[in-house]
Order: C-alpha cells, then sequence, then structure tokens
C-alpha cells in the first residue's frame, strides 16, 4: 500500500542495520575462533548494502521508479590474511609451531557497532515523524 | 456552490502542498535509510518547482464549454520531479548523506506538513460555521 511507503522505507534500513550489529557482534564473538566448519580460522563478516529502486505504475497509469528502502545484497567474508600467533602448545598450532587467528581489530567493530545504532536510531526518528504526519492528516476529518 | 467550495484554487494548492511533502518526506526516509549505502545519492525534490508547476497550470486552464466538462487542471495530474544530487561534497566512499541535514529537513517538513493540515482544518471549521448558521 503506497500510503504506508515511509514506514516501509524505515523498515528496510532498521532490518539493515539489525543484521549488521548482528554481524559485529557475531565478529567480536569469534575474534578468537580459530577452527570452523570450513576449516581454518573464522573470517570476519562484512554486509554490504544496496540502494533498492523499485518500479512500478501509479494512479496515472505512468511507469515511474520509486524509492524502496535498502537492503543487505550479501554478506561478504573479510579477505585480509589472518593473524600468525606463535604458540606451539595449542591443538590448532601448524608444523612450525604458529596457529592462525581470524584478524579482528575490536576498535574496528566498537566503532562500526556506535555508527550502525546511531543510524538505527536516525531511522526510528525518521519512522516516528511520518507517524506525526499521518496523525494530522488523520486530524483534518475531525470534527 | 459546492464545487467552488471544495475545488477552488486555494484547496487544489493545499492538496499539491502536501502531495510534495508527503513525497518529500519518502525521500528524506529513503535518505536516512542509506546513510551507509556506498555510492548513494541523496534524493529531493524542489519545493518551489512543485508548487510553481500546480500555479501556471491554473492559469493557463483550458477553455471549458460547460462547467461540468473536466479541467485539464485537476489536482495530482502533473508529476512532482524528484532529483538526485550529485555534485554536493560527499565521503571517500562517494555517499553524500549529511545526517544532521537530513534530520533538519525532516524536522522542517513535518511542521510544514502539520502547518498545512491545520489550515484545512480551519478552512473545515470555517465551513462548518456556515453550515449550522451559528
Amino acid at each position: 500500500m503506497d500510503l504506508f511507503r515511509n514506514f516501509d522505507i524505515s523498515a528496510t534500513a532498521l532490518t539493515a542495520e539489525r543484521l549488521r550489529m548482528d554481524l559485529i557482534s557475531n565478529n567480536i564473538a569469534n575474534a578468537n575462533t580459530t577452527r570452523t566448519k570450513e576449516g581454518g580460522p573464522y573470517t570476519r563478516k562484512v554486509p554490504v548494502f544496496m540502494e533498492v529502486i523499485e518500479e512500478a505504475i501509479n494512479a496515472q497509469g505512468r511507469l515511474v521508479s520509486r524509492p524502496a528502502g535498502v537492503k543487505v545484497v550479501r554478506i561478504k567474508p573479510d579477505e585480509n590474511p589472518p593473524r600468525l600467533v606463535y604458540d606451539p602448545s595449542h591443538p590448532d598450532a601448524n608444523t612450525e609451531g604458529y596457529v592462525l587467528y581470524p584478524d579482528i581489530n575490536p576498535v574496528v567493530e566498537m566503532v562500526n557497532l556506535i555508527s550502525a545504532s546511531r543510524s538505527y536510531e536516525a531511522n526510528v526518528t525518521a519512522f516516528n515523524s511520518a507517524k506525526d504526519m499521518y496523525r494530522a492528516a488523520l486530524d483534518i476529518g475531525r470534527v | 456552490m459546492w464545487q467552488k467550495l471544495t475545488q477552488n484554487r486555494t484547496s487544489k494548492l493545499l492538496e499539491r502542498a502536501m502531495d510534495a511533502s508527503m513525497i518529500r518526506k519518502q525521500l528524506i526516509n529513503q535518505n536516512i535509510a542509506n546513510v551507509n549505502t556506498p555510492f548513494y545519492k541523496r534524493l529531493d525534490i524542489d519545493f518551489a518547482d512543485a508548487l510553481n508547476d500546480r500555479i501556471n497550470e491554473d492559469e493557463l486552464e483550458m477553455v471549458r464549454t460547460h462547467p461540468m466538462h473536466f479541467s485539464n487542471s485537476r489536482p495530482g495530474l502533473g508529476p512532482i520531479k524528484i532529483n538526485r544530487e550529485t555534485k554536493t561534497l560527499s565521503r571517500y566512499d562517494t555517499n553524500n548523506i549529511d545526517v544532521e541535514f537530513e534530520m533538519a529537513q525532516d524536522a522542517q517538513n513535518t511542521l510544514f506538513f502539520q502547518s498545512i493540515t491545520q489550515t484545512w482544518k480551519k478552512r473545515m471549521d470555517g465551513l462548518k460555521k456556515a453550515i449550522e448558521g451559528r
């Protein structure tokens, strides 16, 4: 329904930012993970955001493109090489005694986390002001 | 008589302004939603342009042979043009969204919309007063 498009746009952004926060939490949680199902250490995951524009036919029968928010098109593994730590007693150490740890910088993750949660809040504010506008429009009919 | 009350120039202009404001709100939401999207460029409409369109259209109204014929300047016929700003300063990922600016525009747009709905309400109140005759 076109009337509530504002809410849908903000909702897509809330979903995307929430997913970004989930990935950041996952990265921090796995900062010391040396073993994964695919083999080797954990790799840092990064979401890729893309703008969504959808085509639609408006009330006048014209084909129009209109904004439809944002979406995470893929979750990309970070290509940075893993960190080498010398620890021969570790069960995952290689023949030279080095252990491969994921290349996760907690500072980078925390900065991204703040960015994600602030963006989330900005979208909530935009959502609420859309609500105020609809409420004002409904008020016209009140006698 | 009734048509004069409800289909006059002022109500058309108010409708157009509400339309434009609602579209602007969508674009502001889209801009805020894409604050972290690389290569995104902000969307906006030229508000004055959207309203001027309507006024000019009213002035160039087609001659009608009967008052009940459709006019060429019915509200909502002229599409409101959406612009993508590509020339403003951008970040390293070429995204040019400034959240503070968008929030300010959002607040301004919401208040503008509310002022128009208030005007509508006052018009309706006046009409009601006339109908009730007291």
